[in-house]
């Protein structure tokens, strides 16, 4: 039997969570075994047969080459990333290239995409709900990292699909935790979650007050979790064990998986003891029928030594993040932990020490995310629901405009839903066409943005250059889907399109497709602003110009007349190039200091006279 | 006890400036002596604040008095419309039936802050319809939102006849809240008085938010109210972003400012020096950011010259180099022959990473005539301190 629940889905970078509202209350829905987490794996038995999250992370020692961990590093990623090179070189299992410059993962004989491998997981919290319900569940809310793009969103949507959920919204993890922190407590204050995963870290700031949830802004770093806490025990274990036997044991399939178990587990203990021993008997044979140990003991504080620069590196996005967003420290008023990670006592003391503050202790870090996709599905479904989320965009968007640059129309973490236009010309004489290359990211230059789709309006009157004019807009609606429409403002002709994900273009493409069409490109349009600026500064130039012998006159008798009259003859001087230049953005900046100029001669002026 | 309210129920703030509507008669409209008394004291220049104590009479009925007014029609707020010609009519000019009795109803006379009472309502549920059943009462802290929609355009009773899965009072609520967009005053869209604080606006923006937000209908058919749902929030949205965002932010200072001095009218001057003198006193304490806020907002109030060059001081105190630039930038054009502005200006500069800016400030500063020796000083080592740190950039 169908049902209209929604559950909600915390697909994580090692373990995944998934709960329900019912009556009003969230609750996570424990699987067969009774755990409230099942963790994200996925592995094909010597059988053939699909083994998913407890029972494949058991037999992941023994089958380490065809069981895949940490799937979500790859997702909606490209083979040419960074973040896949340095993936191939770490997983046990075999990563290989895809038909569309995307990632597959091959088991066995099989070749799997990302997402269907994350479907499988999404699959298995599926059943455990429909299990659990004693129906069919359909609906689903599903968490990414907040700095997640486009990309990956729209892959772990398509995860979704093959699982057989709808997803009726993607949300970020750190505002999911937000939402269970705050869901059926009236408060009213600005709050900080930080969210150290498995794989990625986030942070957020989010305004809270009479049910409404606004993120206000929105960071993270995609590349930086507990595996990577997990890999610098491994490498330390790893350097003692070649430094004692001469042996990597990295080369070992086998001994790895058993190294990143261990490396895991004595993680997890040293965050409630000071140290901890790993013991590994016969991790790896040296061929002359003898088997070699590793023991050794690990304690907190050689961990913490092991990690410092990644607590750090966690705090500096902190920093920046409230900066970007211009929120003093002291604005926060509860700090929110979130992700297995945010145990580790080192951890919970810099974020303490950073905001001034203990973190609020009400929300369980593993469940928390699972809960408030949940009440964001309910907010969604049920009348009775009094929850609402502001959402934002967590990346810039905008165009690529002539020179390879890239024009943003939508700035990041602006609420959703929202529209923005801009009207742009052509660049060429006769130009009767322009390309818009729809791009999403944080750099000036186009080519370093992920181009999300592209498309030509053509049909343009044959005209000189910046001649024509285009209005470009764009709109995110409240499920964060992207259109973007492009209009002759002559002719009313019109080309839009709905941006869905793009698989396939590597960086260098882009850079093709930048030299490719310089024809087509479109250019910001300045000329009325320039007008106008240029109209300012040329009065103002005249005026100056005549008071420059009264001025020289007045200030003569001064030590620094000489060297005044310079600096005033300089910045004359730099707005008549910002001038011939056509610059709009260095003759705003010439005409402040020219009026500054031109303020202090009057005033000499009017001394001298007075 | 005659501390005038900040905020009064059905009305909103007493620092609005209130008129009475054309058209409104007050023969026919069966207003008593006392009534006609305070409507004849309302001529659209003074604020309800300072009407309602010229009136004589005590508080607590003067605000009864003014309520009562407001709610048969005969008083507008700045920015309202001249109300429809059914005005020589005895009926309410305002047919919002639901809020008449309410309005009428004695403050309770302990509390005459009614605005903190009703806030907490707010958290009533919103999605039941706004009118008809009239149990959905706006709060005092609400405006009244009017969603009986006067003088229908033939295109909003098209959209209110579409077939969609909207309740007439969602619709109308949308219709209204859409009617306000085209006046441009953000806080008129928002629905707060004019000045309201940072807390206000939040309030009143989450607050319309959960009307009009599309996430509130999700999985409904809403035909030509889903863009409009979208443009009216985004227009929402932009409201409170452009009253929060840059310098309202120090708007959030301390509530208890109006409250405490409330007892006799002060001018807007008085007020700003007030600010100003605790602003002093802040800085002297050390602390700069707050001082700064202060400063801000005497010169919101009372923009002086010497209140700008204490503001730039302080922000460079408390590290806000923007803000600084900003403020000095304002005191230099204010007075530009004064070297000691200029000095400020290339300190500013200097602070906001400008180094070249802070060099020409200096080099004119330095041309001007100054019998003050001491500054001269100063001004020389100012400069000599940034050519240093150009040469070595």
């Amino acid at each position: 039997m169908a049902s209209d629940k929604v559950i909600g889905i915390d697909l994580g970078t090692t373990n995944s969570c998934v709960a329900i509202v019912e009556d009003g209350t969230p609750s996570v829905i424990p699987n067969r075994g009774g755990y409230k987490t099942t963790p994200s794996m996925v592995a094909i038995a010597e059988n053939g047969k699909r083994l998913v999250g407890h029972i494949a992370k058991r037999q992941a020692i023994t089958n380490a080459e065809n069981t895949v961990y940490a799937s979500k590093r790859l997702i909606g990623r490209k083979w040419g990333s960074a973040a896949v090179r340095s993936s191939l070189e770490i997983m046990p299992y075999r990563i290989v290239e895809g038909p569309h410059d995307d990632v597959r993962i091959m088991l066995r004989d099989q070749v799997f995409s990302v997402p269907e491998v994350a479907a499988y997981i999404l699959q298995e919290m599926k059943l455990i709900s429909d299990e659990y319900l004693g129906e069919e569940v359909q609906k689903a809310v599903i968490t990414v990292p907040a700095y997640f793009n486009d990309g990956q969103r729209q892959a772990t949507k398509d995860a979704g699909r093959i699982a057989g959920l709808d997803v009726i919204r993607i949300i970020n993890e750190p505002t999911a935790a937000a939402l269970a922190y705050g869901f059926g407590r009236s408060i009213d204050r600005k709050v900080a979650v930080y969210d150290l995963g498995g794989g990625t870290f986030d942070i957020s700031i989010l305004e809270i007050g009479n049910g409404v949830f606004e993120v206000i802004s929105t960071a993270g770093d995609t590349f930086l979790g507990g595996e990577d806490f997990d890999r610098r025990i491994i490498d330390w274990l790893v350097f003692g064990f070649e430094k004692q036997h001469g042996i990597d044991l990295r080369k070992d399939k086998m001994a790895l998986q058993r190294l990143k178990d261990v490396a895991e587990k004595a993680k997890c203990e040293l965050s409630s003891v000071k140290e901890t021993e790993i013991n590994l008997p016969f991790i790896i044979s040296t061929g002359r029928n003898e088997a070699l140990h590793l023991q050794t003991m690990l304690t907190r504080d050689k961990l913490e030594e092991l990690t410092s620069d990644l607590v750090d590196r966690t705090v500096e996005i902190c920093a920046r993040t409230l900066e970007e967003a211009e929120i003093p420290k002291t604005a926060i008023e509860d700090v929110i932990l979130v992700g297995g990670m945010t145990r580790m006592p080192r951890v919970q003391q810099m974020v303490a020490e950073f905001f001034g503050l203990e973190p609020c202790k009400g929300v369980h870090p593993d469940e928390v995310v699972a809960l408030g996709a949940a009440i964001q599905g309910a907010a969604l479904t049920d009348e009775k629901s009094d929850i609402l989320l502001l959402d934002v965009t967590p990346h810039s968007l905008g165009i690529m405009i002539v020179g390879g640059y890239f024009h943003r129309l939508i700035e990041q973490n602006t609420t959703v839903p929202t529209s923005e236009s801009h009207i742009f010309t052509t660049v060429k004489d006769n130009q009767t066409s322009v390309k818009i290359l729809v791009l999403q990211g944080e750099s000036d230059r186009a080519e370093e943005n992920e181009l999300l789709g592209e498309f030509v309006l053509t049909g343009l009157r044959r005209a000189p250059r910046k001649e024509v004019e285009i209005d470009v807009t764009f709109h995110i609606s409240a499920d964060g889907i992207v259109s973007v429409k492009a209009r002759d403002l002559e002719t009313s002709l019109e080309q839009s399109i709905t941006v869905t994900a793009t698989s396939g273009l590597t960086e260098d493409e882009i850079k093709k497709m930048v030299d490719a069409n310089k024809d087509y490109m479109v250019e910001v349009r300045s000329g009325q602003e320039f007008e106008k600026a240029r109209h300012t500064a040329e009065k103002a130039l005249e005026e100056i110009e005549g008071l420059f012998p009264q001025v020289t006159d007045a200030i003569a008798g001064s030590d620094f007349g000489q060297d005044a009259v310079k600096k005033a003859r300089a910045v004359v001087e730099r707005t008549r190039q910002a001038i011939a230049a056509k610059d709009i953005t260095s003759l705003t900046d010439a005409t402040e200091a020219l009026n500054r100029t031109l303020n202090m001669f009057r005033g000499v002026v009017s001394k001298t006279r007075g | 006890m005659s501390v005038v309210p900040a905020e009064i129920a059905g009305i909103g703030s007493t620092a609005l400036k209130l008129r009475v509507a054309t058209g409104f008669d007050p023969m026919k409209s069966g207003v008593g002596p006392e009534e006609y008394f305070v409507l004849s004291r309302i001529d659209g220049s003074q604020t309800l604040r300072e009407v309602l104590l010229a009136t004589g009479l005590p508080l607590e009925r003067a605000i009864q008095i003014v309520q009562r007014l407001r709610a048969i029609g005969a008083l507008l707020l700045p920015g309202e419309a001249a109300a429809p010609a059914t005005a020589s009519t005895p009926t309410p000019v305002r047919p919002a039936v639901p809020q008449t009795p309410r309005t009428l109803t004695p403050m309770p006379p302990t509390r005459p802050s009614t605005a903190n009472i009703a806030i907490s309502r707010t958290l009533t549920p919103m999605r039941r319809p706004a009118s008809g059943t009239g149990t959905d009462e706006p709060t005092a802290a609400d405006r009244i939102l009017d969603t009986t929609l006067p003088n229908l355009t033939a295109q909003e009773r098209a959209v209110l006849a579409e077939v969609v899965e909207l309740d007439d009072g969602d619709r109308r609520k949308i219709l209204a809240v859409a009617r306000l967009l085209g006046g441009n005053d953000p806080y008129e869209i928002l629905g707060v008085p004019h000045g309201a604080d940072k807390k206000a606006l939040k309030r009143a923006y989450f607050r319309l938010s959960k009307d009009i937000h599309p996430d509130r209908y999700y999985g409904k058919k809403l035909g030509s109210f889903g863009p409009r749902l979208e443009m009216v929030f985004e227009a929402v949205r932009r409201a409170y972003a452009t009253l929060t965002e840059g310098g309202a932010r120090a708007s959030s200072q301390h509530p208890t400012v109006r409250d405490t001095s409330a007892d006799q009218p002060q001018t807007p001057q008085e007020y700003a020096a007030e600010l100003y003198e605790r602003a002093c006193a802040l800085e002297v304490g050390g602390d700069a950011l707050e001082a700064m806020k202060l400063f801000a907002a005497a010169l919101r109030v009372d923009p002086q010259p010497r209140y700008l060059r204490r503001a730039a001081t302080c922000a460079l105190a408390a590290k806000q180099p923007k803000t600084a630039l900003e403020y000095a930038k304002k005191a230099q054009s204010d007075a530009p022959d004064d070297p000691s502005s200029a000095r400020l200006l290339a300190m500013a500069f200097r602070a906001a990473g400008k180094l070249a800016d802070a060099e020409e400030v200096l080099v004119m500063a330095m041309a001007m005539k100054s019998e003050n020796d001491v500054l001269l000083g100063e001004l020389r080592n100012d400069l000599a301190e940034v050519r240093r740190l150009l040469t070595n950039g």
